[in-house]
């Protein structure tokens, strides 16, 4: 029996399937492993969803209980356009350090090669997420299709009660509830990191298990 | 690649940074919910864990229930076996690092220290570590400046001296050049100007030696760096340069100063501390050799070699500083010695003299007082303090006849007190450095003659390791109990005393003869009493040991403190500490020995 929702999910899939425009990645498609997740992470030009350009696109695999660090991808991006200088000091990202970066295209497709069709962990996914499906849309003719898990929604359902309607979903005080480890933040590895770390801490049992 | 994996911490920190990168591109993170199990007995071990975050705990294992913190490494010696010999379980959400063993063991091949932490018997994880250099003080020698080396007091001839009277001064000075106040003003001549004066077949005896001396001169400032000096002697081609002070020339420095001074060689030294024709000159050298058991150190020399290497030099130099003071013919009538940590050859720093002095019976000299006064004296001047105890050259009770000595020492026999017993156990040390050696032969006879088969006496003479308890618990934990704060172990009382007095004891039952521990221990080893793998780890125990009291004698010293025996174990690394908790296992085990083989218990 299937409910309702992953129906709905099940009938966008095929859509999607079926406007994919480039046949290489069908494996966007294909059955996911068992218990496995991409948690990843993105520093970008700017922080407008609908400008911003990829300079660096760290992800690391879930596998059960083991984050997979020692097969962790991590790509510097050749933006098109200029990089804004608000954000330089917040990813230390500058022209010349991203200017031997991959093409954008290139380095999409060995990320998507590395997700597959594992679902995609991450904090505030949906911006990363954003940027970079509008890469793809034009491209592929789709989007990401992979099941997606914010681990801010995470901890806001775990946190939340009728008692204590708002709750703190800044990354720090994230770590320090869930007693996690701080790594240096901005490097979008470490960025990665702490969301499969949330994301092992947070997600139910039953949720995982295939 | 920036890593979230923490370097600083042991045994990681042995790492070079080229290993670290290696061990980083292999590292993966595991998440444990609380209460689950991490590793069970017998499961194979095909990773080492190291400590995120979260809390860990260990049962099974030979201490009992253990916990882990951050950066702790999981049951290491398991990963070496192949098999988990406990259970790891963990008690809060965990998170660990998960490192290859293939990695491991690679990395343990290639990096001794790394390997160190591995081992599991103490002595090879000591060894590992003694050889290694601790890695603070390297001064940059080029930095050193001309008057902080040692460069010899020019030798001056006047215009009318000869070619002859040069050759001489050369040979009495030990002097490779002389300086001429000539006519046409300061001139040098050198070995090789008296080479070329030989070969061009001139008399030597009439030669003024101004006529043949070069008045050109190189020199350099007394404050110039040292490689200002080596450039000028490249650039010219010369051997020496003539050193100004505030326009006055006051000395040479010679190419093998220079060289000895960048090589550090000890071997200048010796030169330094034999040459010297007056007391002054011994000063410098004295000066020089604390200098140089920092740079030796800095390096990576072995503590037992330092040690060796700087009683040495310290015996010459008292050798040299009584031939000084004392006329010739007093030298066949009395026996300089040097007694306690100096006569065992195991201080390294400058701590209190320890001397004695042995006269011929019937032997007198109205000056005799007088010299082991100023002895005593200089030996301050040079900065060895006075012995609280007294035992110095002018107090009377240690610089006295044979027969006196002879009665001396049935008296600390004859009764066994603890005042007497420590006056002997300094004596036991003694190790003649001057004049007639026989004299310190004929007391060491007649202790023993005395000593054959006395085994309550020795028992009474071994009891002070009793005294002091090696500061670690049966738990295997450190014992911070000294210091104003409480927060400092003495390494002297807890751990390098019971080895030194009980291999001393030892030495003594068995008549070795020999005065420095290490050799004791060798000479010790195999015999019923001391098996050669506890030998073997006592030796490296006190290695361990001395060098750590080394490396904090020389950080108080360089905070103008005095040395004293006392550590902080907080101020230590990882690797330190757990090797300090391993040697002091070793004092444990040594002093059960003792204390059953001396029947302490009984006393």
């Amino acid at each position: 029996m299937t409910s309702w929702p992953n129906c709905w999910q099940e009938l966008q899939r095929r859509l999607a399937r079926r406007r994919l425009r480039v046949p290489e990645f069908t494996c966007l498609f294909a059955a996911p492993p068992a218990d496995e997740y991409v948690s990843l992470d993105c520093e970008t030009t700017s922080l407008d969803p609908g400008g911003a350009e990829i300079l660096s696109i760290a992800a690391v695999r879930i596998i059960g209980q083991r984050i997979a660090l020692s097969e962790s991808l991590k790509l510097i991006v050749r933006p098109e356009g200029a990089i804004a200088h608000s954000s330089i000091p917040i990813h230390g990202l500058r022209a010349q350090d991203v200017a031997q970066g991959l093409p954008v295209r290139e380095a999409l497709a060995q990320l998507l090669a590395f997700i597959g069709s594992r679902p995609l962990v991450g904090y505030y996914l949906e911006f990363d997420l954003a940027v970079i499906d509008r890469q793809l849309r034009p491209w592929l003719g789709i989007g990401l299709p992979n099941r997606r898990i914010d681990v801010s929604g995470l901890y806001y359902d775990r946190m939340v009660t009728a008692y204590r309607p708002e709750v703190d979903l800044s990354l720090d005080a994230i770590l320090a509830t869930l007693s996690l480890p701080r790594l240096p933040r901005h490097d979008p590895l470490n960025d990665a990191l702490l969301a499969a770390m949330i994301f092992l801490k947070l997600a139910p049992r039953s949720h995982r298990v295939a | 690649m920036t890593t979230a994996f923490d370097f600083q911490h042991s045994p990681f920190d042995t790492l070079t940074p080229a290993e670290q990168q290696e061990l980083a591109a292999t590292l993966d993170i595991l998440f444990y919910p609380a209460h689950t199990a991490i590793l069970q007995p017998g499961d194979a071990v095909e990773h080492l864990h190291v400590m995120m975050k979260g809390a860990v705990e260990e049962e099974g294992g030979p201490n009992g229930t253990v916990y882990y913190s951050e950066h702790e490494v999981f049951d290491s010696r398991a990963l070496v076996n192949g098999t988990a010999g406990m259970s790891l379980h963990a008690r809060e959400d965990t998170l660990l690092w998960r490192i290859p063993r293939d990695i491991i063991l690679d990395l343990t091949r290639r990096n001794p220290r790394f390997a160190a932490y591995f081992y599991e018997d103490v002595a090879r994880r000591l060894a590992a570590l003694a050889h290694q250099p601790y890695r603070e003080e390297q001064p940059s020698l080029m930095l050193t400046r001309v008057n902080q080396t040692r460069y010899s007091a020019p030798c001056w001839l006047d215009h009318n001296a000869t070619v002859m009277d040069a050759a001489r001064t050369m040979k009495r000075e030990h002097a490779t050049s002389i300086l001429v106040r000539g006519e046409k003003g300061t001139g040098i001549f050198t070995q090789s100007d008296l080479r070329n004066f030989v070969i061009d077949g001139l008399d030597p005896n009439t030669e003024p030696v101004e006529w043949h001396a070069n008045y050109h001169l190189y020199t350099i400032n007394e404050t110039d760096y040292l490689h200002q000096a080596m450039l000028l002697m490249v650039r010219y081609t010369i051997q020496r340069l003539v050193v100004l002070r505030a326009g006055e020339i006051c000395g040479i420095l010679e190419q093998v100063d220079l060289l000895s001074s960048l090589a550090n060689n000890p071997h200048s030294i010796t030169g330094q501390i034999e040459r010297a024709s007056h007391v002054s000159e011994l000063h410098a050298a004295a000066a020089a050799m604390q200098q140089l058991v920092s740079q030796l150190h800095g390096n990576g020399m072995k503590v037992t070699l330092i040690a060796a290497l700087m009683s040495e030099l310290r015996q010459k130099l008292l050798a040299r500083l009584f031939t000084l003071l004392a006329p010739q013919d007093m030298l066949g009538h009395v026996c300089l010695l040097v007694l306690g940590s100096e006569g065992r050859g195991e201080q390294i720093l400058r701590t209190d003299q320890d001397n004695a002095l042995i006269i011929a019976d019937g032997y007198q000299h109205p000056d005799l007082t007088a010299i082991c006064q100023r002895f005593s004296e200089e030996l301050i001047g040079m900065g060895y303090p006075p012995c609280p105890g007294g035992v110095m050259l002018n107090t009377p009770q240690w610089c006295r006849s044979t027969s006196s000595f002879r009665q001396q020492i049935n008296a600390w026999t004859g009764d066994p007190s603890g005042e007497n017993m420590m006056q002997l156990a300094i004596w036991i040390d003694a190790r003649p450095v001057c004049g007639n050696s026989s004299l310190h032969a004929q007391l060491e006879q007649h202790l023993h003659r005395w000593l054959d088969g006395n085994a309550a006496f020795l028992a009474r003479f071994a009891w002070p390791i009793e005294l002091f308890e090696p500061p670690l618990t049966l738990f295997s934990r450190l014992v911070t109990d000294a210091g104003n704060d409480r927060q400092q172990l003495d390494l002297k009382k807890g751990g390098i005393f019971p080895i030194v007095h009980g291999i001393r004891s030892l030495a003594l039952e068995n008549g070795v003869s020999f005065s420095n521990t290490y050799e004791r221990i060798n000479a010790l080893s195999g015999l019923p009493v001391l098996p050669p793998a506890l030998a073997q780890d006592v030796s490296e125990a006190l290695a361990f040991l001395q060098g750590l009291q080394l490396k904090s004698g020389l950080q108080q010293l360089a905070q103008k403190q005095p040395a004293s025996n006392l550590i902080d174990p907080r101020e230590l690394t990882t690797l330190e500490r757990d090797l300090l908790k391993d040697a002091l296992g070793v004092v444990k085990r040594f002093r059960q020995l003792l204390r059953h083989h001396f029947r302490l218990g009984a006393l």
